[in-house]
């Protein structure tokens, strides 16, 4: 009963620190596996975002919220340690600004910022690849799904419609199956897919999204019923969240258009 | 679930009453009384300027201890002290006709109707495409209608029968599921049994579900307690200023019924001279819906100490997170965050299109309180319904 109301009235500060609880768990396991580099890559990807974040503060004399945090936890979630310095560094630095601090920071910007920065990583240097997503990351993502799910940061809508459209495309039909969509897809869902700031508003628009992002997610892993790559999950991520516009402007209108029918 | 505590009219016989301008958006008045004059129960104070028909009167017998206007000659608030020594003052009682219509606009009784679109009291000459009568408590502690209804089914069936020479539409009368009625056997009036919830609960709620607004057309909402005071005043010529509410401090388990005039001071129901505690208000209207204030809004039934959570106005602009919990916060098939969205920016186009006619501040006072923003939408809306107002209806 607390948790469903924790937001209600409050920042975006405190949005910034129910999604980094959410991320402790997979980041924890991530570094629990690699080690030292992920440390390292986790290190870096905040520095940066902070500095993003700082830098546009001060200039538009604005309060600093440390909203980069969630940005840089992901994405030390997805990218392999190996990744060059340089490049994490250009392609954090490119997500942070122009997925979100060119529109005003969390809340005002149409596109997750982690979501642009990997879709840059991917398109910017060839013959890159994300690691696949181990079975205790997906696992660990679990707890954070919950705690977004009941604070209202993570829509049942889209995780409904984006686990409908999987199960149809991927055609799943044994438990190991299911699992191996289940540790592909896990933290793709929650932390890119269902990022609320990124997604359709519209309950209906939710659920169309979701079922968008699950088929695009078939479409770029190559339309084969082999388990999703981690490339095919954030285009497709990326993708939904540039039609989430779309998709709410035709639902409100549709509404409308059911309102005047209705009404005579 | 509410203390057995029915305190008489003497409980708050030396309390102030006032007549607050935000009950009647879009009023402006004509005061008929001026500053330190002493007026009797019922008796003219202003009436609107636009439409010298619609009267308001004085709840209580006292003095006019403060007029003050809003910007364009709107009412901000009149304050009657209450008085008993002195000569009888001026009255100008209605004189008793035949026509309805005529006998509540001339009493006095014409605001407690609330029109929508825009709010406020309807047009004098208008006819409703509908009536819809509430009598269900608006909130889990709100006063239940069956107990106050008690002993008064006569004054409310003569009430209901005055509500339909007034519209050639239905009456809707809207109760709880299990509310025994006694009496009104019009065929004009259907009632509508909903098990109380947040769907059920308000005005607004109930308009949507049993007569949503037809396009170009009103439809009209009164709360039950007003249709037994105008039932009262059709039966008997007086006016009947008492309203039974419930009153709720922090430390009390449950709330108390009392019985108080319209705009009682909460001052005097509630803190009753202690000091006002830091971090707490007086909060008129239930707590999704209330607001915070010194006197009892017209509409309200419920008057609480509440934690103060009005938010200072901060320099910048806070974003908006599109929290699930938003979609459940509207009765009505009003998409809520597109909504938001449009208020916020003040696009009247866009909200009219979004069915923002169908609304009025109260319905949407949950947004405020869930919304990461921290905007008044309740203000934002006001701004919108004014500027459609002003512009005429919008092509949806």
């Amino acid at each position: 009963m607390f948790l469903t109301r924790a937001l209600h009235g409050r920042g975006t500060g405190r949005v910034v620190a129910i999604q980094t609880l959410a991320l402790l768990p997979p980041v924890a396991v991530t570094i629990w596996q690699t080690g030292e580099p992920a440390i390292g890559v986790l290190v870096v990807a905040l520095i940066v975002v902070l500095v993003w974040d700082y830098v546009f503060a001060a200039l538009r004399g604005h309060p600093f919220t440390p909203e980069g945090i969630t940005t840089a936890a992901i994405v030390t979630v997805f990218v392999s340690p190996d990744i060059p310095l340089w490049h994490l560094i250009v392609v954090l630095s490119l997500g942070s600004v122009v997925g979100e601090r060119v529109f005003g920071g969390r809340g005002y910007g149409f596109l997750s910022p982690a979501t642009a920065a990997l879709a840059l990583a991917l398109l910017s240097l060839p013959g890159l690849v994300f690691p696949a997503q181990s079975p205790a990351v997906a696992l660990a993502c679990l707890p954070g799904a919950v705690l977004l799910l009941v604070t209202g940061l993570l829509s049942p809508f889209i995780v409904l419609g984006f686990l409908a459209a999987v199960m149809l495309a991927f055609g799943v039909a044994t438990t190991p199956e299911a699992t191996a969509l289940f540790v592909a897809g896990a933290a793709a869902l929650v932390f890119l897919v269902g990022e609320p700031t990124a997604a359709a508003v519209t309950p209906s628009g939710r659920i169309v999204h979701g079922v968008l992002a699950g088929g695009l997610t078939w479409i770029f892993g190559g339309s084969s019923p082999s388990p999703p790559t981690t490339e095919a999950l954030v285009f497709a991520a990326l993708m939904a969240s540039i039609l989430a516009p779309l998709i709410d402007h035709l639902v409100v209108s549709g509404n409308a258009w059911q309102r005047q029918r209705r009404r005579g | 679930m509410i203390r057995d505590t029915f305190a008489d009219a003497t409980h708050t016989a030396h309390a102030s009453v006032a007549l607050l301008g935000e009950d009647y958006p879009g009023v402006r008045i004509r005061a008929d009384v001026a500053q330190d004059d002493l007026v009797a129960q019922g008796q003219i104070l202003f009436h609107d300027a636009g439409q010298p028909a619609i009267k308001f009167v004085s709840p209580l017998r006292g003095r006019v201890s403060a007029l003050s206007y809003g910007p364009r000659r709107t009412l901000a608030i009149l304050v009657i002290d209450p008085d008993d020594g002195g000569p009888d003052p001026q009255v100008n009682l209605p004189k008793p006709g035949d026509d309805v219509r005529a006998r509540l606009l001339a009493g006095g009784l014409w605001p407690a109707f609330v029109a929508r679109p825009f709010g406020g009291p309807p047009d004098a000459d208008a006819r409703p495409a509908a009536i819809v009568v509430s009598a269900v408590a608006s909130s889990p502690v709100a006063p239940d209608p069956e107990r106050v209804l008690e002993g008064r089914w006569a004054e409310f069936e003569a009430g209901m029968d005055g509500l339909t020479t007034l519209t050639d539409g239905p009456v809707h009368l809207c109760l709880a599921s299990g509310t025994e009625i006694e009496g009104l056997s019009t065929a004009r009036i259907s009632t509508h049994r909903r098990r109380p919830g947040r769907k059920w609960r308000t005005a607004g709620a109930q308009m949507a579900r049993v007569h949503p607004l037809p396009p170009g057309a009103q439809v009209w909402t009164i709360g039950y307690q007003d249709v037994i005071a105008a039932g009262h005043f059709l039966m008997t010529g007086s006016f009947d200023p008492f309203r039974t509410i419930t009153t709720h401090r922090p430390e009390w388990d449950i709330p108390r019924e009392v019985r108080v005039p319209l705009g009682v001071n909460l001052d005097r129901l509630l803190w009753k001279g202690e000091r006002v505690k830091p971090g707490w208000c007086l909060r008129s209207g239930s707590a999704l819906h209330g607001r915070r204030a010194g006197y009892l809004g017209r509409h309200h039934e419920e008057a609480s100490i509440a934690r103060d959570h009005e938010q200072p106005h901060g320099s910048t602009a806070k974003p908006l997170i599109p929290l699930g919990s938003l979609d459940r916060a509207l009765p009505f098939d009003v998409p809520a965050v597109p909504l938001m969205r449009a208020l916020s920016i003040g696009d009247a186009e866009v909200c009219g299109k979004l069915g923002c006619l169908d609304l009025l501040e109260e319905d949407v006072a949950p947004l405020t309180a869930i919304c990461t923003s921290g905007t008044d939408y309740g203000r934002c809306l006001r701004d919108v319904l004014d500027q459609i107002r002003m512009e005429g209806a919008p092509c949806s």
